[in-house]
């Protein structure tokens, strides 16, 4: 029994209009320019990036604007977006160990070559309000340069690991395969470690962040320790066939982080240090450090653990993280569902009715006239 | 090398325009005998081959689609092609996921191209064919789905045998090749879905 519903149209042009008025609030305020959402909201500009999976401040900022400030609808536009750009190719792989450092911190070592570098983080901020970002006026900035700049060696604390054997290889497949790239070829399980990085680099912060503090309070693994977190530029280069070298095509903003953890060894191997790698777009330090643990987690199968606990479970994990297929498919619940639900609502009715007359039956049969 | 290279224009707008064009192709290959004219992308490319030609191929091919051209036309437009689109270009047919074929001497026979496999129909060449005209030439009758009953196009300046071809190839079917024959700025799909009658039954 379908119920058609006129003027639908009509209601749903409106619903557009209404977006629009809601979007831009009280008049008497100036509105949004997206340059001030790109420059003053940075970390809501690389949450998006990454979930969107698209590098781009300016399209990152219009998505943010045209979604009220959501997240997740912000990352929707981009994704939707992407699929309309024409393939190119890809990059040479990014070189993270020549990154133009802004933050660079060790929590395992703590006189590292190059340094601690604490940079603008929000760590040492004691999250009490500062009310002179309420007042309107020129916010007050002053940072003094340096007096020297910084090493120009910063070796990544794993590497350092790694040379006296301690940490386990970072090795390609055998043959150095071109890596799997979801967005072409559906992951299937079980998933490859490269597959499983970029599901994870485009998940859902907050969906990662809770899993990765379930694998810290003991559901699934080992204590992690933060080999080293780097945040800065990387240059991005493309070797065209035509021309036979590589040229550079720009810079982007990259949070790294390596997370050591333990591992008893086998018979076969003697004991050494495992990793969980996360990397993603901007200054995204939450994200690249749960999407890290999450990584060491999901390593049951290479490393011959048992996979106990939800983040250690490829499929759990993988499946749900991605935001736009966990909001797609729970907002979808909103669609039309009447002809389910009529059906369900005549079955719950029988199954009401046939019980009733099933006990008026039986109260009726005088006592004792069994079969 | 000859001349120094010249880039000329990709799409002026690099979203509308690949849609557009594409929009083009999806309507000549659903209504195969309607002739779908190919909008004005902004794509400016070598003269060897005709500007719509070059837009439809860089709005359908990518650096994952390889490309086979006949060698003439490899020579005239692949230094483009690599530029616009980075789609590796393929002397082996059967390696071709687009294909132009003209007129003109040492053409592979159809056969030589990918026909698809049993369980990926899809993974077959698409063949962008260039005709002198649709009007002019013997009347070719076709039938299948998306034409209601029959449809006639009379394509002249066709390579030598296509036709021939075309109709052994539908006996491929599920697999087969897919062709898009351009005359005069306009664009007529044969799919594989197609039959190709030279005579009225």
């Amino acid at each position: 029994m379908y119920v058609a519903v006129k003027g639908g149209e009509a209601a749903i042009a409106a619903t557009h209009d209404l977006v629009a008025e809601a979007r831009r609030g009280d008049r008497s305020v100036p509105e949004l320019k997206v340059a001030q959402i790109r420059e003053q909201m940075k970390l809501a500009v690389a949450r998006v990036m990454n979930e969107g999976s698209l590098y781009d401040e300016d399209l990152a900022a219009l998505a943010l604007k045209q979604s009220q400030g959501d997240a997740v609808e912000a990352a929707f536009l981009m994704r939707a977006y992407r699929t309309t750009l024409p393939r190119f190719g890809s990059s040479s792989p990014l070189d993270t160990s020549g990154m133009a450092i802004r933050r660079r911190i060790s929590a395992a070592f703590k006189d590292l070559p190059g340094g601690q570098v604490l940079g603008p983080t929000y760590d040492y901020t004691h999250r009490l309000f500062d009310w002179t970002l309420a007042e309107d006026g020129e916010a007050r900035i002053a940072v003094p340069e340096a007096d020297a700049p910084l090493a120009d060696n910063m070796p990544r604390v794993p590497d350092i690991l790694g040379d006296e054997g301690l940490m386990e290889p970072e090795a390609a497949p055998a043959g150095d395969p071109a890596p799997a790239d979801i967005t072409r070829d559906p992951a299937q399980f079980p998933a490859g470690r490269d597959a499983r990085l970029q599901m994870l680099a485009r998940g859902d912060e907050g969906f990662l962040l809770g899993l990765a503090y379930s694998v810290q309070r003991g559901f699934g693994g080992n204590h992690p320790f933060a080999g080293e977190i780097r945040m800065g530029e990387v240059p991005v280069r493309f070797h065209p066939e035509e021309l036979g070298f590589e040229i550079e095509l720009g810079d982007v903003t990259l949070t790294e982080c390596q997370m050591i953890n333990q591992f008893t060894g086998s018979s076969e191997t003697p004991p050494q240090f495992t990793r969980g790698y996360g990397v993603c777009f901007g200054q995204s330090e939450r994200k690249a450090m749960s999407m890290a643990i999450i990584d060491r987690a999901l390593k049951t199968r290479e490393l011959g653990e048992e996979a106990a606990y939800p983040a250690q479970q490829e499929e759990f994990v993988l499946y749900h993280c991605d935001t736009i297929e966990a909001s797609g498919f729970v907002e979808h619940l909103k669609l039309p569902h009447y002809v389910d639900f009529q059906g369900e609502l005549e079955l719950i009715r029988k199954i009401r009715r046939e019980q009733d007359e099933q006990r008026a039956r039986m109260a009726a049969e005088p006592e004792g006239a069994e079969a | 090398m000859n001349a120094p290279f010249s880039p000329g224009r990709g799409f002026q707008d690099p979203v509308l325009g690949p849609q557009a064009v594409f929009r083009s192709v999806l309507s000549a290959m659903s209504r195969p005998g309607n002739i779908a004219p190919v909008p004005d992308a902004g794509v400016e490319g070598p003269a060897a081959a005709p500007q719509e030609v070059l837009a439809i191929l860089l709005a359908l091919c990518d650096h994952e689609t390889p490309v086979w051209l006949d060698a003439a036309l490899r020579n005239a437009i692949a230094p483009w092609l690599a530029f616009h689109a980075n789609c590796p270009i393929v002397d082996d047919p059967a390696r071709a996921a687009f294909g132009v074929l003209r007129a003109c001497a040492g053409n592979p026979p159809l056969s030589a191209f990918a026909a698809g496999e049993e369980r990926y129909p899809d993974r077959s060449t698409t063949l962008i064919v260039l005709a002198e005209n649709l009007t002019t030439g013997a009347s070719l009758f076709l039938e299948g789905p998306g034409i209601e009953s029959r449809a006639r196009i009379a394509p002249a300046g066709l390579p030598d045998g296509f036709v021939a071809q075309a109709q052994a190839n539908r006996d491929l079917y599920p697999r087969g090749l897919d062709f898009l024959l351009f005359a005069e700025r306009g664009i007529c799909g044969l799919p594989r879905s197609t039959r190709i009658f030279t005579e009225v039954r």
